[in-house]
């Protein structure tokens, strides 16, 4: 798809529009020579090194995902506790070296690194209000798996590698917004680079309570326990800071909370739902998730106009009851026919699924919300860089030697 | 109080001196402003010129970021370039010139925008950071790099050319300030990317700074007399607030670190030329002068409803700008110094501020009633944050210049 036809549909489905995805080119820069006098002295020259092929020429080839699209966390920690920095990162790792390529399970070291944005506890007070339930308290910087904003990934045993719980937070070490840092992801095999990468790990604070929680005087949190309290009989004004999942289950962070309340998606959802008429937004949805700026949901089904609710269905169908948060999620087969097509594993998300002989999904679709191509400019970056066009990984020499005469196989099982 | 109390007081003031303490330094108590909004519930300061002139980012009513500064209370807008969403403003000196990173989230290319009478001139891809008096402007570029990916380098702006300064042998870095001299500081990957380094930018080349015994470091405010501040880690890998001083070759000949408030972390934003050191510990606002690390939010008026969170930067008057939560909301603020024993703040202490220091003493109802836009702190003599009868030696020596 043309870079106007991005814009096109963008505009269509009456959102405002974003710049286009870079399609097929990478951008040369010649830097002028600048010389200046006193101290500032003489200056480098910028290369103008491009890769002229856009496909990978390294032994392999990596590919690096986030598992969710975008992971949200509080703005604030000293009243109420939502989610916690914490950041998925994952890579599969081709060794394309011979016509049969193969998944690399072992033997190398993955490091990773999110650029420009290094640090976490002096942008976030979440390290002052680390909460019990989570363990104690790492060090600043440190998440709540004990991985920080660079490091090296473990091996899943489900093809990939990972780093979970990365702490990152959107601004970044120059203090701007960015929920979209790029990680640089390096595959080293007996300390030689075998292949290197970028991936977006996405995160936002951008949850909007205070459209609606919005007291003059007293905190968004504040103004949120508050009717808690009133409503619900709890005095949680006198135990900041609440995690909300002490009581009502999360599976995202993997607390039962009380059984006999209902979930935290739900209680959210079906409270909130008569509500949301108060606000005036196109998109309902971004009034808590992520959100008017940062629009997370930015993939492929957005530039054709598929919405939150098509396929989350509405906010009371999320907030039901017999619903399993972050576990009962769409599945692309609801929508997706093909003939001769697969999709998910049975019983596996998409974000969970693997095909052509146990590549993810997200090897070649990259993150779900981020479905290439994007309609951001970052999540294309991995696939310019790897087959030199933005979208789906369908280049088959960026694994294969040659492009193989079979047609491809969008199957679970490809023997 | 009684009548009688008062008179005594007076009389204490006016005559008083005999238990006094020579060179009795007071501690620093500020004002504090909310730098105000573009009609959203959020801002951030970053910058302040000289002069006084702050600048940053703020929510508009649709929800954006867009950059601003404060004109002696009067907020304008500096909104983004064609095409773009966000903006924040990161720079402004005495000649009139702000600059601001104009983008779109989500996008790889940051757009810079200088800023001047109202008139914004394109930066290109440049991204800028900062600015000093002679409008040279310090920041980085993003670009391809082969087989590397999309890297940020750190870069100069200089009447519209821009060129890129080297890295320690690594694949980005990003320059952060600059001060009069000239002299650049930011941070940089060495070689492999293993470590990201404070570097100092001299001839154009890269120095690297160094840390406090740990592995990475970064700079992020440098003033004329060769203070560098940061952030590095120590020996037992603790992100420390640290101040280098540099000699004229640009050789680090001390090492300090600042300490913490509280917390295992600190972080430096900015020095002035007076060798004051602001940043954030442990969620808190610091100011960092003379071996001490003070919290901020101890040098403002009690109920003002500010947490300050971070300060951001420091201007040789020593007014400091920054972020903090002010009713409930991120918030901008402005702390200005107060001038301490000036209690009918009309820009002097002397023998008319003795009445009104009396009357904040014993009716501090009547003081903020009759001084409405006097914060009672300009009592506080001592500087320990309370407004009492231990000030009253100390308010006479300030009256008798002392």
């Amino acid at each position: 798809m043309k870079a106007g036809a991005f814009v096109r549909a963008v505009e269509e489905c009456g959102r405002r529009p974003r710049a286009a995805a870079r399609v097929g080119s990478r951008t040369k820069w010649v830097m002028r020579a600048a010389v200046f006098g006193g101290v500032v002295g003489s200056l480098a020259l910028a290369g103008g090194d491009g890769n002229s092929n856009g496909v990978v020429n390294t032994p392999f080839v990596v590919f690096g995902y986030n598992d969710l699209g975008m992971h949200c966390m509080n703005g604030d920690y000293s009243d109420l506790i939502i989610l916690p920095p914490f950041n998925n990162l994952h890579a599969q790792v081709i060794d394309r070296r011979e016509n049969d390529p193969h998944i690399v399970r072992t033997g190398v070291t993955i490091d990773y690194r999110i650029m420009g944005n290094t640090h976490s506890s002096d942008k976030s007070n979440f390290w002052q209000f680390w909460p019990p339930q989570f363990g104690p308290a790492r060090p600043p910087n440190i998440g709540l798996t004990g991985n920080g904003l660079r490091g090296t990934m473990s091996s899943t045993g489900n093809g990939d590698f990972a780093a979970t719980g990365i702490p990152v937070v959107p601004i970044d070490d120059l203090g701007r917004e960015n929920p979209y840092p790029l990680a640089n992801i390096v595959v080293k095999q007996n300390g030689q680079v075998m292949a290197r990468t970028q991936a977006v790990v996405p995160v936002s604070t951008e949850m909007s309570c205070y459209l609606c929680h919005n007291n003059p005087g007293i905190s968004t949190g504040m103004d949120i326990l508050l009717k808690h309290d009133r409503l619900h009989g709890t005095n949680l004004v006198n135990e900041r800071p609440v995690l909300c999942a002490r009581c009502h289950a999360d599976n995202a962070l993997g607390l039962p909370g009380d059984p006999t309340l209902p979930n935290l998606s739900a209680a959210m959802h079906t409270a909130h739902a008569p509500r949301m008429g108060m606000i005036q937004l196109p998109e309902v949805c971004y009034a808590c998730h992520p959100g008017v700026r940062t629009q997370c949901q930015r993939d492929v089904h957005f530039a054709n106009g598929v919405t939150c609710t098509d396929c989350h269905g509405n906010m009371l169908a999320v907030g039901s009851p017999n619903r399993r948060p972050w576990l009962d999620e769409p599945r692309c087969g609801n929508c997706h026919t093909r003939q001769g097509f697969e999709f998910e594993e049975p019983g596996k998300l998409f974000r969970e699924s693997r095909g052509h002989r146990g590549v993810q999904c997200m090897t070649c679709h990259n993150s779900p919300h981020a479905i290439t191509p994007t309609v951001t400019e970052v999540d294309n970056v991995q696939a310019t860089n790897i087959q030199g066009h933005a979208g789906v990984i369908n280049t088959c020499t960026v694994c294969h030697s040659q492009t193989p005469s079979d047609p491809f196989p969008h199957r679970l099982t490809d023997d | 109080m009684s009548t009688k109390i008062s008179n005594e007081l007076r009389f204490a003031v006016i005559v008083g001196g005999a238990t006094l303490i020579a060179g009795q330094a007071a501690a620093q108590s500020y004002q504090v402003t909310d730098l105000g909004d573009l009609g959203g519930p959020m801002s951030m300061a970053f910058a302040i010129s000289p002069s006084g002139l702050p600048v940053g980012t703020a929510a508009t009513p649709d929800g954006n970021l867009h950059a601003f500064f404060n004109d002696a209370g009067q907020v304008w807008e500096l909104p983004p370039a064609d095409d773009d969403q966000q903006s924040w403003a990161f720079g402004a000196n005495d000649a009139g010139r702000i600059v601001a990173m104009s983008f779109d989230l989500g996008e790889l290319h940051v757009h810079g925008q200088m800023w001047e009478a109202g008139v914004s001139t394109p930066m290109g891809n440049f991204a800028p950071r900062a600015m000093n008096a002679a409008n040279v402007v310090v920041g980085y570029i993003s670009r391809d790099v082969t087989d590397m990916g999309f890297m940020d380098r750190p870069a100069v702006w200089v009447n519209g050319i821009i060129g890129e300064l080297p890295t320690l042998g690594g694949n980005s870095g990003y320059a952060t300030a600059v001060n009069d001299l000239n002299q650049i500081i930011g941070f940089s990957d060495t070689a492999g990317d293993a470590q990201v380094r404070a570097t100092l930018w001299l001839g154009g080349t890269a120095r690297n700074l160094g840390t406090l015994g740990g592995t990475h470091s970064q700079a992020f405010g440098i003033n004329d007399m060769g203070d560098i501040v940061g952030v590095a880690d120590d020996a037992a890998g603790r992100p420390r607030a640290f101040r280098f001083q540099i000699d004229d070759a640009g050789v680090v000949v001390t090492r300090t670190d600042l300490g913490t408030l509280g917390s295992v972390d600190s972080y430096a934003c900015a020095v002035n030329e007076r060798g004051e050191i602001v940043g954030t510990s442990n969620d808190r606002a610091f100011i960092w002068f003379g071996g001490l690390m003070t919290d901020l939010n101890t040098r403002i008026p009690a109920g003002s409803g500010w947490r300050l969170s971070r300060a951001a930067a420091i201007n040789n008057a020593g007014v400091i700008v920054g972020s903090g939560w002010h009713d409930g909301y991120p918030k901008a603020f402005m702390l200005t110094p107060m001038l301490v024993g000036d209690t009918n703040c009309d820009g002097a202490v002397n023998n008319f501020d003795i009445d009104p220091f009396v009357m904040a003493l014993t009716d501090p109802v009547l003081y903020a009633t009759s001084f409405p836009d006097c914060e009672i702190l300009h009592a506080d003599a001592n500087g320990d944050g309370v407004v009492n009868n231990f000030d009253i030696d100390p308010f006479v020596v300030l009256l008798s210049g002392g």
